[in-house]
């Protein structure tokens, strides 16, 4: 019965009409959510809104975001849903060749079918752009996509979101939201050489993120993560981008807040933030790279 | 003959423009080489870290509003003093970034403290004004509604303030830690 009960809940948390002012279907929150748009769109030069080609600069190489919008050539206009799910839920192209995990179907494969198919409902209602692909730039030994299969097998763990039965409903909900749609721990954990994320250092943050960036430790632990944050303003920061003292977040995380997360609904974030903070606390203090004597910048190893 | 020495007064005004000068000249080149520049050089560390202590006085005072507006802090008459300190810094943010002090340069002037200040403020030097301009903008839009005491615009014109401090910062800026 509790179960059942459970189960009703978390499908009045899919089926939940948005309450954020900024969409008008579930499909475009729920894209909004799962940060699509920051991805998926050249800001930097002026790109159309979905239609691909931002850079995602890597220690592997250079990725480049393809087009979703629903162009039949160069976007995903020739999909089914049974396409849109399995490149979500597996890393799986329609032509059957394997996704790098710089498009993070590592989290993504939580979503629920329905979500999935809803952000394909709603990215079929937008015009269609005809911007050509553009070939990551990578070197030779990575572009055997065949080789992902092999990385899979060791690090990826398919399937959807399982809720915790003794856990709240708005618990639940974050997780979804923060493990599935959010993706977080996609940027907020280190890597190791294979480019897969430490199980035992996730959400503690990383000094090799996304463009070289030093992406922040998460967890609550105190001293190095979010654990003296008071309450209520990590939901705060991440509608608005202001941190407890006053600063404003920048880089790739203001994107993420723009073209993300000040998009979702209060309660969502709040969600968000109760299930950031539940999580085991991992002493991780995260600083820029440091410059080497020569005045070029490099990479510290965490584990140095 | 009026020194008792016999010489003529044009002759002493003469000696005397001579001697004065023959002390003045000596004593100009001492003062010119020993006096403190009429402008300092920049101690590009020094830059640096005054440009971060001015940012996190700029911070403490966002950070206030912010606590006041959101109705965390019964001190609602010290909203003026924050919102006026905030407007006050901004209009000194062009200043702050030499280009000694900032990539590429920063990387051969000496600086043995980091920077969070982005390559891209030399590279863009438009659109960081402009970035600037907008915070100078909103604060200062900010200060008039507090002063005005309109309480209904005060949640729009602070947001106004932290997206353009946001704005700046995902452009130009990349945190430290």
């Amino acid at each position: 019965m509790r179960r059942a009960l459970l189960g009703v809940c978390l499908a009045a948390m899919v089926i939940r009409a948005p309450t954020a002012a900024q969409t008008s279907t579930r499909g475009e929150y729920i894209l909004y959510a799962a940060g699509c748009a920051a991805c998926h769109t050249d800001v930097d030069n002026d790109g159309p809104p979905l239609a691909g080609g931002r850079a995602l600069k890597t220690s592997f190489g250079t990725f480049y975001s393809p087009n979703i919008t629903p162009d039949p050539v160069h976007g995903i206009g020739g999909w089914s849903d049974d396409d849109f799910v399995r490149a979500l839920r597996e890393g799986v192209a329609p032509d059957g060749s394997h996704y790098y995990p710089s498009f993070p179907y590592t989290s993504y494969t939580r979503m629920r079918r329905e979500d999935m198919l809803a952000i394909k409902e709603y990215l079929f209602s937008l015009d269609p752009v005809a911007s050509p692909n553009r070939s990551h730039d990578l070197p030779w030994y990575l572009s055997f996509r065949q080789l992902l299969w092999f990385w899979k097998l060791m690090y990826f763990d398919k399937g959807e979101f399982e809720e915790d039965s003794g856990k709240l409903t708005s618990w639940n909900r974050g997780a979804y939201l923060v493990l599935a749609l959010g993706h977080c721990a996609e940027c907020h954990s280190p890597r190791n050489h294979l480019g897969a994320i430490d199980p035992g250092m996730r959400f503690a943050g990383t000094r090799s993120g996304p463009g070289g960036e030093a992406v922040p430790n998460i967890t609550p632990d105190v001293l190095t993560g979010i654990g003296g944050w008071p309450r209520g303003d990590l939901a705060y920061f991440l509608q608005t981008g202001a941190t407890p003292d006053g600063d404003y977040t920048g880089g790739e995380m203001a994107e993420v807040i723009d073209e993300g997360l000040s998009r979702i609904g209060r309660s969502d974030l709040e969600a968000m933030a109760e299930y950031l903070r539940s999580i085991p606390p991992v002493t991780n203090l995260v600083e820029r790279p440091e410059k080497s004597s020569g005045g070029e910048t490099r990479d510290k190893d965490p584990w140095e | 003959m009026q020194w008792g020495m016999g010489r003529p007064r044009k002759t002493e005004e003469m000696y005397m423009n001579r001697l004065h000068l023959s002390l003045m000249i000596p004593a100009i080149v001492l003062t010119a080489i020993s006096a403190p520049p009429l402008i300092a050089e920049m101690n590009i560390d020094g830059m640096i870290k005054y440009r971060q202590n001015v940012m996190k006085s700029l911070a403490g005072h966002v950070g206030a509003v912010d606590r006041l507006v959101r109705g965390q802090v019964p001190l609602m008459d010290q909203l003026e003093m924050h919102a006026t300190a905030a407007r006050d810094i901004t209009r000194t943010i062009t200043t702050l970034f030499p280009a000694e002090s900032i990539p590429p340069e920063v990387e051969f002037s000496g600086a043995t403290v980091a920077t969070e200040a982005l390559a891209s403020i030399a590279e863009k030097p438009d659109e960081f004004d402009k970035a600037a301009q907008a915070t100078i903008d909103a604060t200062e839009e900010l200060a008039k509604v507090v002063q005005a005491g309109n309480k209904q615009e005060l949640p729009l014109a602070f947001k106004r303030v932290g997206e353009s401090c946001k704005g700046c910062h995902k452009d130009f800026r990349e945190k430290k830690e």
